[in-house]
């Protein structure tokens, strides 16, 4: 059968349909996937974090360490700790690797005020030898 | 001896009573419902408080709880005793100073506003108080921040009621009301923190009554504009004090006492202040100056802890209120 003009001119607008909607889909599943992700990402930051402690290994010198390499070459690589920066550098491959940890979310309970026992210091005029007692409280700036 | 222990008006509450029995725990876990019911109505960085309420009735006429009026009548006497300095009418200028919210939040996110000069200030005599019907009426433009004053008034409260089963120590963010000597006649041993170390203890005290309080700059301050800010504004400039204070404690026949003149020898500076308190045979003082330095008023040692010549009955409730 004969491909008139007309046919091709048809042919070539159906396919830039279907360019133009594949690239509209593409772009509104991208749109909608990043829309949701920061919704997301907000009701947690705003709501899940008041109860919730990292309690992932306290910081330390050891946090100025470049991070673990990884899918690199291994004898391609050295480092120096960010503690000693004097240090002669050491090769990947014979030193130790940092232990990690993954942080570990921790619920704070807010307990009522709970009524407990204390015991208070001796008579002031106790004598020299006598250690001051601990005081009942403390005044100072308000904390 | 039992005590309890929790947070509230911004800060950490500490009361005890001399004594240990079922009762006595139960009066105990009533202190932090009545602090949730002064802060309710007290607070500045509650939206629903009644203060807020009455700061938003500017120019009309509004009945106030037995609370808050306490608490201005407190102020306004703070106000004449410090002749001025101790006042309540600075919320505005606080705000601008960049104590936007509570400290807790401030010292987290740091001051949402810049300093603006030229704000007006507003003495005390501009409010109306109707006692009949213990009623206010603020003028337009003022609103009011009780501040350390209110803190005072409750402690002194919580300290009074409690003491109606044993002796008590009542103490808010370090502010501290003592009812008497305990019950075997000895002081309280109180502390007096060193602004200079992080845990530190300057001093000390064995108080049988009254009240101790410290106004500083060492704690509640912050960055604004690369200045450092304090809390304690001089209502002759309505900027933060630039006394040569780092912290004054005063020790007084109550606490509001203390809490008014603490504050008053912090803005004077150490020079005027040291002569303000001397002139005030009932009050005491110790003063830590920002050069590291310790001065304290003439009959401050009477109240160390171990010294000779500590009276078995020491500040009494009764003792007559400082003169202005």
């Amino acid at each position: 059968m004969m491909k008139t003009p007309a046919h091709n001119t048809r042919r070539t607008a159906l396919r830039d349909l279907r360019v133009l909607i594949t690239t509209l889909s593409l772009t509104v599943v991208i749109g909608l996937w990043n829309l949701f992700s920061r919704q997301a990402q907000q009701e947690f930051s705003s709501t899940g974090t008041d109860n919730l402690v990292n309690a992932g290994p306290a910081p330390t010198g050891e946090d100025s360490l470049p991070p673990l390499p990884t899918l690199v070459p291994m004898e391609d690589i050295v480092v120096t700790t960010g503690n000693s920066p004097a240090a002669a550098p050491s090769a990947v491959g014979t030193a130790p690797l940092r232990e990690v940890t993954s942080p570990t979310p921790v619920i704070i309970q807010n307990r009522p005020p709970v009524v407990e026992r204390v015991q208070i210091g001796q008579q002031p005029d106790a004598g020299n030898d006598e250690p001051a007692p601990k005081p009942a409280a403390r005044t100072g700036s308000s904390k | 001896m039992l005590q309890i222990r929790f947070r509230a008006m911004g800060c950490a509450i500490q009361a005890i009573l001399d004594a240990d029995s079922p009762a006595v725990a139960r009066s105990l876990e009533m202190v932090p419902i009545w602090f949730e019911e002064w802060e309710q109505a007290l607070s500045r960085f509650r939206p629903d408080s009644e203060l807020n309420q009455l700061n938003r009735s500017a120019d009309r006429i509004t009945p106030v709880s037995r609370a808050l009026w306490e608490v201005l009548d407190a102020a306004f006497q703070a106000f004449k005793e410090s002749s001025g300095l101790v006042t309540p009418a600075l919320l505005d200028a606080l705000i601008l100073a960049g104590y936007d919210r509570s400290f807790d939040q401030l010292a987290l996110n740091g001051p949402a506003v810049s300093p603006s000069p030229g704000l007006p200030l507003f003495s005390l005599e501009d409010i109306e108080r109707d006692p009949r019907t213990q009623s206010v009426r603020l003028p337009a433009g003022l609103r009011l921040d009780f501040g350390g004053v209110a803190k005072g008034w409750a402690t002194h409260q919580a300290a009074d009621r409690l003491a109606q089963l044993a002796p008590a120590l009542v103490s808010a963010g370090g502010d501290i009301s003592v009812s008497g000597s305990r019950s075997d006649g000895n002081p309280w041993p109180v502390g007096v923190e060193d602004p200079r170390v992080t845990g530190g203890q300057i001093e000390l005290l064995a108080l049988h009554a009254g009240g101790v309080a410290t106004s500083g700059k060492d704690y509640r301050r912050w960055l604004q504009d690369g200045i450092w800010k304090h809390h304690i504004l001089d209502p002759r400039t309505g900027r933060p004090s630039a006394s040569d204070v780092l912290s004054a404690t005063v020790i007084a026949p109550t606490l509001p006492e203390a809490e008014m003149a603490a504050k008053t020898v912090f803005i004077l500076g150490s020079a005027e202040g040291l002569r303000w308190l001397e002139e005030r045979p009932a009050l005491d003082g110790l003063l830590v100056l920002e050069d590291g330095s310790l001065r304290h008023s003439t009959r401050w040692s009477r109240y160390i802890w171990g010294q000779s010549g500590i009276s078995p009955t020491g500040f009494s409730g009764s003792v007559a209120p400082s003169k202005a």
